[in-house]
């Protein structure tokens, strides 16, 4: 069986989840430039979008919709060829039209998982549960009589975990895409040892396809992206409790918070980036990485939060939940604090934080330097001004980036990848960083 | 020779509203086909004395049809003041000569003395759907059994096609410095103009942009968007009058321009361009006014031509006899229709610089030349020598279908 084969039926499981909804728009996007193409005129192709809520399928439909018109709009004069044979197709709008016609009718949603035994392909998007991964991909590999390929999207569970509980055979690969996937170019891959190899080819020309960055990991749990994201925020929560002498717990999280965002140029402080992942996901990855690595990896803080129900994560219409922040428009409005059960004004606690912290070297941003086509140089500027510097918040942050160095160079070390490259590509492509953790500023 | 003395005056534009004004916002509403008929009809009206003073409407315009579910445009001029009720109102369509049309339709309604005071006026608003949707509706300014083989985008494939031959006979380095210098000089003409849809253009190096190499995988293959006219909403007026009709709305002839030649082309619609280097009915149309007016091109003080593409500025100058054939870009290149060359071209920016609402191009022009010859153009003045008291503006509809070439002289 070929590739083009393989992808004639297709499953997506959990796609009306955020990764997952994001992946199953990438397969429609893959498979219906198949579909479409004249030579495969005599080929059906068919994509499970596979998830328990009927109505979250029925959103998904009119999110794939929107996405896939988006594409087409941008990409008509590809189209116009494609539907060069079809006299009744004249206007740019009736071959978008057609297209979207197509391509929706490849998507079969459904809430049984019965619908992924007829699958050649399984892409795996349901939510980073171990025994949840374990117990789906076992019933599909079991029932289903065409020996399946399965890509899972794990972003920490160790492929060959997956490999020996759901006793795949050696057809798993990790095929770890970011948020959003639908317009995120990274994409980590992780082989297992002595896999298939053709699968791994399989993945290759498909993210390739799709116009996506392909960076190889290898299959140790928390892989590159949450490998320095976890310890990232185990410093960062480590770094606020060092500050307890001084600060209230709720000043502590947003000291770090703005010295990571400001002073570190990041596109959001750890403390945000973790309510934007969700304090619960967080929580599932630092308990995988614990469990498979020689390596004290938790967190009693984020523990404690999420017995009190603060999770963070997005609602449905994009917007934050309560974590260790609150949110209007997508700015920090009002901040948790532990000790009082009770989250206190942002304008209350930032002054002290603010004359604590001292000033910026330079008046930059991640913001301004993101689009600056000068943005080396001027980075550059910046941080040997910020190491010159006497302020707190300088001396913290150089601290901390030299930290994050030493947890990119141990991903290196512990064989999580092979170069210092691949580590800060995943960084500054999966989290937008404007320079990688292994740098020469610190 | 015109037997009949017609003047134009009371010239009006709306800003030409699109991407590079910074108060456009394609998610906010924005003013609608009839806002912008009534802004500049009212215009017009209030220089002229009001509505009383008017015999007869023309309006003309493209694809209301389809950009703003609108058709019956003629019944919009009423809206523009309750005083033209009840008098005579015209449509016209000749794609994007629709508003040389409006000026032809007024011109021959006062030679006819069926008017003494016409109120033309031209409108386009194109905003409303996405680029590569309104393609597809300027595409209908092609012949419709073109359009499945033609481009994604049909009009700038067309004179994509004709920037290749022009490359092809003439060198691609040559043609691409020609077609980067119109652009410049568009732009540079279009700062000095507050309604004009680039006058807050503040690239540095316009050259640079307008050498661009293009890749037809997003776009065409021989032209980038900087060789385009731009997307535009907006609308201009103008009145024609006779000479009762200026003592009728009480201005001077100085403060008018004389209409003393015309020269309204059509080529059939369904044949391909006879040769692509060359606007082949743009240079009859242009003939027959320089001839009518019984002048030659050294007379003019300056040109309004359709640069709907740089290439068509180009080939312009070569079908109006500025530049021999094939030297035209050069001719451009060496600044000969900037402010200070030999024959300042589209002073205001232009289709390019100051913008295209399609119907609306051809009053636009008149105005410009009508702002020229009575010192209203502000920043854009140009110096207006005594022996050349003549202007001229092409306004062309589709591949060099639809043509009307005016010749006006300076009073």
């Amino acid at each position: 069986m070929n590739t083009n084969e393989r992808f004639q039926n297709v499953s997506v499981l959990g796609a009306a989840g955020k990764m997952g909804s994001g992946i199953l728009y990438l397969n429609t996007l893959y498979i219906s430039k198949l579909a479409i193409n004249p030579e495969n005129c005599n080929k059906c192709y068919t994509i499970f979008a596979i998830d328990r809520s009927q109505e979250q399928l029925n959103q998904l439909l009119k999110f794939t919709k929107s996405l896939l018109l988006k594409w087409a709009e941008k990409n008509i004069i590809w189209l116009r060829t494609m539907y060069a044979e079809r006299t009744d197709l004249i206007e740019n709008s009736e071959i978008i039209q057609a297209y979207l016609q197509d391509a929706m009718a490849i998507i079969k949603p459904s809430t049984r998982i019965e619908s992924a035994f007829d699958s050649h392909l399984i892409f795996e998007a349901v939510i980073e549960d171990m025994e949840l991964k374990t117990q789906i991909l076992s019933t599909i590999k079991l029932n289903n009589p065409h020996n399946p390929w399965f890509l899972t999207n794990t972003s920490s569970i160790p492929i060959h975990i997956l490999n020996h509980e759901a006793n795949l055979e050696g057809n798993i690969i990790g095929c770890h895409f970011y948020n959003p996937p639908a317009v995120q170019k990274l994409i980590e891959v992780i082989e297992l040892k002595n896999g298939n190899s053709q699968l791994s080819k399989l993945v290759y020309d498909f993210g390739k396809d799709l116009g996506k960055m392909m960076v190889p990991a290898n299959d140790i749990a928390g892989f590159i992206g949450n490998g320095f994201f976890m310890r990232d925020l185990l410093f960062g929560i480590e770094k606020a409790n060092q500050l307890k002498e001084t600060f209230s717990f709720a000043e502590s999280i947003l000291l770090i918070d703005t010295l990571t965002r400001d002073f570190m140029l990041r596109p959001m402080g750890i403390f945000q980036l973790m309510d934007y992942v969700g304090i619960d996901v967080c929580q599932f990855i630092l308990n995988v990485m614990n469990k498979h690595l020689q390596e004290n990896i938790e967190s009693p803080l984020l523990l404690e939060l999420l017995n009190k129900n603060i999770k963070g994560g997005q609602l449905s219409d994009g917007s934050q939940k309560p974590g260790f922040f609150t949110y209007t428009k997508g700015k920090i409005e009002t901040v948790y604090d532990y000790d009082k059960g009770m989250y206190m004004p942002l304008n209350e606690l930032s002054e002290k934080i603010n004359s604590h912290l001292g000033t910026l070297p330079e008046n930059v941003s991640w913001k301004s330097l993101s689009r600056d086509p000068q943005k080396k140089e001027k980075m550059s500027q910046y941080f040997s001004l910020l190491a010159q510097s006497k302020d707190n918040g300088a001396y913290l942050a150089m601290e901390y980036m030299k930290q994050m160095k030493t947890i990119g160079k141990g991903l290196v070390k512990q064989g999580v990848t092979e170069t210092d490259e691949n580590v800060n590509t995943v960084m500054i492509t999966g989290f937008h960083h404007l320079y990688g953790p292994i740098n020469e500023y610190c | 020779m015109i037997q009949k003395k017609i003047y134009m005056v009371a010239g009006y534009n709306t800003v030409s509203m699109g991407t590079g004004r910074s108060e456009f916002n394609p998610k906010k509403e924005r003013p609608g086909l009839e806002q912008y008929i009534q802004e500049a009809g009212r215009a017009t009206l209030a220089q002229i004395g009001g509505a009383k003073n008017v015999d007869e409407c023309v309006i003309g315009n493209f694809m209301a049809a389809r950009f703003n579910n609108q058709s019956h445009l003629a019944a919009m001029m009423p809206s523009i003041d309750a005083g033209l009720r009840y008098k005579p109102s015209t449509r016209v369509e000749g794609a994007c000569a629709s508003g040389g049309l409006a000026l032809m339709v007024g011109i021959k309604s006062v030679l006819a003395g069926t008017s003494e005071v016409v109120l033309a006026l031209g409108v386009e608003v194109q905003n409303t759907v996405k680029a590569i949707y309104g393609a597809d509706y300027l595409a209908l300014a092609g012949w419709y059994k073109n359009r499945k083989k033609g481009h994604a985008y049909f009009f700038p494939g067309e004179f994509s096609d004709r920037a290749k031959a022009y490359s092809d006979v003439y060198g691609k380095e040559y043609a691409r410095n020609g077609m980067a210098s119109w652009f410049k000089n568009a732009i540079e003409n279009a700062r000095l103009c507050s309604t004009a849809q680039e006058f807050e253009n503040t690239a540095a190096d316009l050259m640079i942009l307008g050498l661009t190499v293009p890749n037809g995988k997003n776009f065409v293959d021989h032209l980038t968007v900087y060789d385009c006219s731009k997307v535009s909403d907006g609308a201009s007026s103008i009145a024609i009058v006779s000479e009762e009709g200026l003592k009728r709305i009480g201005i001077s002839k100085d403060e008018a321009i004389e209409v003393v030649g015309f020269g309204q082309v059509e080529e059939n619609l369904l044949d391909d361009p006879i040769d692509l280097n060359e606007l082949t009915t743009t240079k009859k149309a242009v003939e027959k006014a320089l001839n009518m007016a019984q002048i030659t091109k050294e007379q003019l003080a300056t040109v309004e031509t359709h640069d709907c593409f740089t290439i068509a500025g180009i080939l312009a100058t070569e079908a109006i006899g500025f530049a021999a054939k094939g030297k035209g870009a050069e001719f451009v290149s060496n600044g000969n229709t900037s402010q200070n060359g030999i024959i300042p071209f589209n002073t205001t920016g232009g289709l390019i610089g100051w913008g295209h609402p399609t119907g609306a191009t051809g009053v636009h022009q008149a105005v410009t030349i009508w702002e020229q010859f009575t010192q209203k153009a502000g920043k854009a003045q140009i110096a207006i020598p005594s022996n050349k008291p003549y202007g001229l503006s092409i306004n062309m509809g589709g591949n060099d279908k639809t043509l009307v070439a005016i010749v006006y002289k300076k009073q």
